[in-house]
């Protein structure tokens, strides 16, 4: 059957953009700055060389399959799709992660996720979380250890994560070809210094972390909550901006925070020794704000009809709420994210709109089931 | 293009007809057990075995085999076979057996078994259907060889590791070494999902090759059948 969109899919009163595409996108990585800044300037400089490395392998492998595919290069690319996939992907993965870890999770992102289903606007998932969650299964070891330059972890020692020596080790660390780098206490640091603090706290529960201390390990200079905290003010700072440039619309990140907020109070029990946490805590000690502003929003593989976009922010807040609690993983927005692309299809038909002048039975059709 | 061939005279070719990679038969047991060499070689066999012995059986007993209860009589068969080779398997090979598990006695209902003593078993001599099967088997085997060597090499980076367990029991005497190896491999390989992906690039990769043959080729108009509907709208 043949789909006729032109003549079906559009009604008469249009809305005219100026943006294209790639200005879009561009909008998008720009939202990102606060976040990334923050922790840049917190952490060192391991997220900036992870999103740079990403960057450049994302535009090299997106050229060679839109070469392969035999598509006008040009057009496709200055779309800046692959760059915002890179940047997610390159904030998700541990700063620190070697280069064949971004490659490998790159590639599987750009060439399997994305141009194998058929390029951009036709992938069903969303293809950096696809990459994220193929290296988390593959080495989960390699994803766990979230390095952090030497002087960071010494008390004392002002703003040190943001200097040349921590430029240095964290290049060292992506590249060990030109030597090795030199850390600390690795073996500590490998199993502890974890993603967010909702990590250290579901690993509080196991007892290694409270261990760790009684070690003598200090995780970060500062406090690494305050720190994370900010972090996440960034990630929510540039969603809002998003929302206020009606890049994404509010119905998605509102229905995750709403229901992740809603789930960690209904769970909250301060006096239990149950690993809950408080919704602060899930709110801003973790990655729920660049995953519901910037992840769970991708126009591509997300829902599209309002309705199915508040199922969709509900479905994915639960999945948050249920992998970070009752899971054995540690953080779950990718999770989260690509159940969410599983459902969005059938979200969309189920809430297909009602026809104007029809009864409440009749919904529009899919353009697909359109028949000429 | 290959197309799929399920009504005809011929004996099924391993290449165009291929069970696995053309007519995506009986998956589930090639995608769960291929992840290593000698899983996927002892069940590639096992079920090559079965296709086999059912449809000379089959064919032998054509003229007695009712056609209303012919697929009951297919499944006895099948299933008679496959629990000879159950146990024989468990006899004579233990540790592989053990691996493949639940795969073994699933042969007996494997569609790719079954398709073939309804199309060809069942009208012809047991001589063609012998060729039929042995060719039919082989296309598996080598399908699943392909498949399960890829995964074990991308995922723990050996080939035919534990190969002693393809040995009868009283002639394995070294030490399975399952474990053993610490050296972080491409663990996402020995799961499904990437089972179904490379399972998809080897059929891509087959498609590709049958494009590159038949590129001189002349084009041949291919022949659609109309489609039988009780009311047609318009044209589909």
């Amino acid at each position: 059957m043949q789909t006729q969109p032109s003549a079906i899919g559009i009604s008469s009163p249009m809305q005219h953009s100026q943006r294209s595409t790639g200005r879009l996108m561009l909008l998008v990585i720009a939202a990102c700055i606060p976040g990334v800044a923050t922790a840049t300037w917190y952490f060192g400089f391991g997220v900036l060389i992870n999103i740079m490395l990403a960057a450049s392998m994302a535009i090299i492998l997106e050229a060679c399959a839109l070469k392969l595919r035999g598509r006008d290069m040009r057009q496709h690319l200055s779309d800046n799709s692959a760059l915002v996939t890179a940047v997610l992907f390159g904030i998700a993965i541990p700063p620190g992660a070697s280069w064949w870890l971004v490659a490998m999770g790159i590639f599987f992102a750009i060439v399997i996720a994305k141009h194998i289903y058929g390029g951009l606007g036709q992938n069903l998932f969303n293809p950096a979380m696809c990459g994220y969650v193929l290296l988390l299964l593959s080495f989960p070891v390699e994803m766990t250890s979230w390095h952090i330059p030497n002087d960071a972890l010494v008390d004392g020692s002002s703003f040190s994560a943001f200097s040349l020596a921590g430029l240095r080790q964290s290049l060292l660390l992506s590249m060990p070809v030109f030597g090795s780098a030199q850390m600390s206490s690795p073996d500590s640091i490998d199993g502890l210094a974890m993603a967010t603090p909702l990590i250290e706290f579901k690993m509080a529960g196991t007892g290694a972390l409270l261990a760790a201390w009684d070690a003598g390990v200090s995780l970060f200079s500062r406090d690494s909550g305050a720190a994370w905290e900010l972090v996440n003010m960034g990630y929510l700072c540039g969603g809002l901006f998003l929302i206020y440039k009606r890049i994404i619309s509010w119905h998605i990140p509102c229905a995750i925070i709403a229901t992740v907020t809603m789930m960690s109070m209904l769970f909250y029990a301060p006096d239990s020794s149950a690993v809950y946490g408080t919704p602060y805590l899930h709110l801003f000690g973790s990655a729920t704000m660049i995953g519901a502003f910037f992840i769970a929003t991708d126009p591509v593989s997300a829902a599209t009809t309002v309705r199915g976009k508040i199922y969709y922010g509900i479905i994915i807040g639960l999945a948050i709420y249920g992998i970070r609690v009752w899971g054995s993983y540690l953080d779950s927005i990718a999770f989260a994210v690509l159940l969410g692309n599983f459902c969005a299809p059938a979200l969309d038909y189920l809430c297909r709109p009602r026809i104007y002048g029809h009864g409440k039975k009749s919904r529009s059709v899919p353009t697909t089931e359109v028949e000429p | 293009m290959s197309e799929l061939q399920l009504n005809s005279s011929q004996a099924s070719s391993p290449w165009t007809n291929n069970p696995v990679l053309v007519q995506l038969l009986g998956l589930s047991p090639v995608l769960a057990i291929s992840t290593t060499l000698v899983n996927g070689l002892g069940l590639g066999i096992s079920t090559a075995l079965v296709m086999l012995l059912s449809s000379v059986t089959v064919s032998t007993l054509r003229t007695k085999i009712n056609q209303r209860w012919r697929f009951t009589w297919y499944l006895l068969i099948t299933a008679s076979y496959t629990t000879i080779l159950d146990s024989l398997l468990q006899w004579f090979y233990s540790p592989l057996h053990r691996e493949l598990g639940i795969y073994i006695p699933l042969i007996c209902c494997n569609f790719a078994v079954l398709i073939r003593l309804e199309v060809h078993a069942i009208n012809h001599h047991w001589r063609s259907a012998l060729k039929d099967a042995a060719l039919t088997g082989s296309g598996f085997i080598v399908a699943i060889v392909a498949l399960s060597s890829l995964r074990e090499l991308i995922g723990r980076g050996t080939l035919l590791a534990d190969w002693q367990l393809l040995l009868p029991v009283s002639q394995a005497t070294a030490v399975i070494s399952k474990g053993s190896n610490t050296t972080e491999y491409f663990d996402f390989a020995l799961l499904l999902p990437a089972a179904f992906i490379l399972l998809g690039l080897l059929i891509a990769g087959k498609n590709l090759i049958d494009c590159k043959l038949n590129e001189n080729a002349p084009v041949t108009a291919r022949e659609i059948e109309p489609i039988k509907r009780a009311r047609v709208t318009g044209g589909l």
